[in-house]
């Protein structure tokens, strides 16, 4: 089969940014990346074919300056653009700037990225279409409807801002009787941090579990889903580990979810690679949104499935079709996707920087890092790192294979979640597949490194100690030492 | 002479003794001869030999700070300078010196010199890796200095607000 272009260029950074780069090479396209100059040093920039420095205001300003990416992209003679996740992924005005320039998005339409990016919109549109979503109240002009409506709905409610994200604004009401305050401070909260006071409210499903649906589909109207990923294991809503079948489901819950995201993307006429996320818990299943882009956690997928949905993706941008059907997919075998942060677990997750002093992902894992040693990590840009993803026969087996990676993964020179995710992997109730979306946060005791013995300190002492006294040493070495001393300089 | 280590925070002192090339290591948990062995790679890998028996580490130093990878984990290890670290009682809650407790950007600032602040007031807000943290008052008192402008970064504990006076 014919490369679907002849170069891309990958408007983004980190480890998506190299992970599609390993595609598109391999695909025998010429891969283009734009990066800031705080990014010189990433693994991106020193393996692709051509790189183009970008500037801003700030660093993330760069990355989400369209015009200047399409300019970057046209002289460089891309013939599509990737734009990863994150950043420019679901923005449909830059969507349709890049077709305007002769340009191929690899994405969505533009269309189905702003019904889908309108949250509000999106579940309606389902709802229509008779797919199962939470009973909710939307706040349009009136306040005093809003808590008529909200109280219809019923307790236990989730009070959110309209205009929100992240998690910030958010409230659970248990007690009805509480709703109007509930609803003044989550108004406040939304002016304060959006701007916009409306709010929404739906149903809350207590200890809920996250689970999505990837899909695929072409321009021919062809629609698969490549099942299921679980992500219920977050810290402040961010997800901390993805795995690959959900642990929850039973074949039959499993077979109904993934025809109704299947059938939502039918429904919108999909086009390229997305996912249909879902709460699940209770007995039900609610659509919560979906997600127009390729996803952090689509490794996991790609491993029980054997796909390479980046490649998939860039068949779809130039028009091929999928060239398999849903009968050719099955799960093979189980994966687990481990999140590298640069992060403090002990200080309530807070952000960690540092130079790279050494870097070594797990040997025979796939790890897909935007880190080499040498580079530097900033506080400009969120803090994962690298994706450690594993595959193994089936969940408990695949568990041990992860806890190995993590223990061979060396990076020096920043605080990370190393440790945590293994303690997160050890916890009973992971291993019996019993959590939800609140579990790290339950479980405190997870957070702090336990003591250390006699043993490990005098291990670790030793090891610090004589490193540092083989470095003086060599500092005051004459030089004819200096070729054995480079060595230890390296210490 | 003993020195004062942390590692990953927590105190540990230790030092070395040498003898004709060997080395052995006294801690408060006792004392064992110790020797460590770097792998031909250069990359920092190496053996070390404890209590009979060799350990695969991999070591980085920068400065007084080492980075051991050890037993699949790995430790920050920081040397420290013994008068610099004992006369170092720095309350930040008493002194009104508010550190950074991250390196970021400020998002907000919501007081100024000369304000009169309580306990628990929002100082400034600030960003580190798209992650919004609320700087507040350790204690009640009136802004002395507030360091940086909101678009301004800056480094872990860098002196963000400082208030008047020592209680």
């Amino acid at each position: 089969m014919t490369a679907p272009f002849r170069s891309v260029l990958i408007a983004n950074r980190g480890e998506i940014a190299a992970r599609i780069l390993r595609t598109v090479q391999a695909m025998g396209m010429r891969g283009i990346v734009v990066f800031h100059a705080i990014d010189r040093n990433t693994p991106a920039v020193l393996l692709a074919d051509a790189a183009v420095e970008i500037d801003g205001p700030t660093p993330v300003a760069a990355y989400l300056d369209g015009p200047q990416i399409i300019a970057r992209a046209k002289a460089a003679g891309a013939e599509a653009i990737h734009p990863g996740y994150g950043f420019l992924s679901e923005n449909a005005g830059f969507a349709r700037a890049v077709a305007a320039a002769g340009m191929a998005f690899v994405g969505p339409t533009p269309e189905a990225i702003e019904l889908m990016g309108d949250k509000a919109r999106a579940r309606d549109f389902v709802a229509e279409r008779g797919f199962p979503v939470a009973p909710s109240a939307i706040e349009d002009d009136d306040p005093a409807t809003f808590v008529a409506r909200a109280r219809a709905v019923g307790a236990p409610l989730l009070i959110k801002p309209s205009a929100g994200g992240g998690g910030k604004g958010m409230r659970i009401v248990r007690d009805l009787a509480l709703l109007e305050d509930e609803i003044a401070r989550a108004r406040s909260e939304g002016e304060r941090y959006f701007g916009d006071g409306r709010l929404y409210a739906e149903r809350y499903v207590e200890q809920p579990r996250h689970i999505e649906v990837q899909v695929l589909g072409d321009a021919q109207g062809n629609v698969v889903h490549l099942f299921e990923r679980e992500c219920s294991i977050q810290r402040r809503f961010q997800k901390v580990i993805e795995e690959s079948p959900s642990p929850a489901l039973t074949p039959e819950e499993r077979d109904a979810i993934c025809e109704i995201a299947a059938g939502i993307a039918r429904s919108v006429a999909y086009r390229n690679a997305g996912t249909v996320e879902f709460i699940y818990g209770q007995g039900a299943v609610y659509f919560l949104e979906m997600n127009t882009r390729l996803q952090v956690e689509h490794p996991v997928t790609e491993a029980v499935t054997g796909r390479d949905l980046v490649a998939d993706q860039l068949r779809i941008a130039a028009g091929q079709p999928l060239g398999f059907a849903q009968d050719d997919l099955a799960i093979t075998g189980h994966a687990i996707e481990l999140r590298l942060y640069a992060e403090d677990p002990a200080r309530d997750f807070a952000p960690t920087t540092g130079p790279v002093l050494a870097f070594r992902p797990a040997p025979g894992v796939r790890t897909d890092a935007g880190i080499v040693a040498g580079g530097q990590i900033s506080a400009a840009f969120d803090p994962m790192l690298a994706k450690i993803v594993v595959h193994g026969a089936d969940r408990a087996d695949t568990i041990a294979r992860a806890d190995a990676a993590l223990a061979q993964t060396v990076l020096l020179g920043c605080v990370t979640n190393n440790a945590f995710l293994r303690r997160l992997l050890a916890d009973p109730d992971f291993r019996a597949g019993q959590f939800h979306t609140g579990t790290i946060a339950e479980k405190p005791e997870l957070l702090p490194d336990p003591p250390l013995t006699d043993a490990a300190r005098a291990r670790i002492l030793g090891a610090s100690a004589l490193s540092l006294r083989a470095v003086r040493d060599a500092a005051d070495a004459v030089p004819p030492l200096h070729a054995a001393i480079g060595t230890w300089r390296n210490l | 002479m003993k020195h004062i280590f942390t590692i990953d925070g927590e105190r540990a002192d230790a030092w070395l003794s040498g003898h004709k090339g060997s080395y052995r290591l006294l801690y408060d948990g006792g004392a064992c001869a110790v020797a460590l062995t770097p792998a031909a790679t250069g990359d920092g890998a190496a053996l070390l030999h404890i209590e009979g028996q060799s350990v695969s580490v991999v070591l980085a130093v920068a400065g007084d700070q080492v980075w051991v990878h050890i037993d699949g984990a790995a430790h920050a290890v920081i040397l420290h300078d013994p008068v610099r670290f004992l006369g170092a009682g720095d309350d930040a809650a008493a002194s009104g010196t508010i550190r950074a407790p991250m390196p970021g950007t400020v998002i907000a600032v919501a007081t100024e010199p000369g304000a009169q602040v309580q306990a628990g007031d929002t100082l400034m807000v600030i960003e580190s890796m798209k992650l919004e943290t609320a700087i507040k008052a350790p204690r009640d008192g009136v802004v002395a200095t507030v360091t940086f402008a909101a678009g301004q970064s800056f480094d872990r504990d860098a002196v963000l607000v400082t208030l008047e006076g020592e209680d």
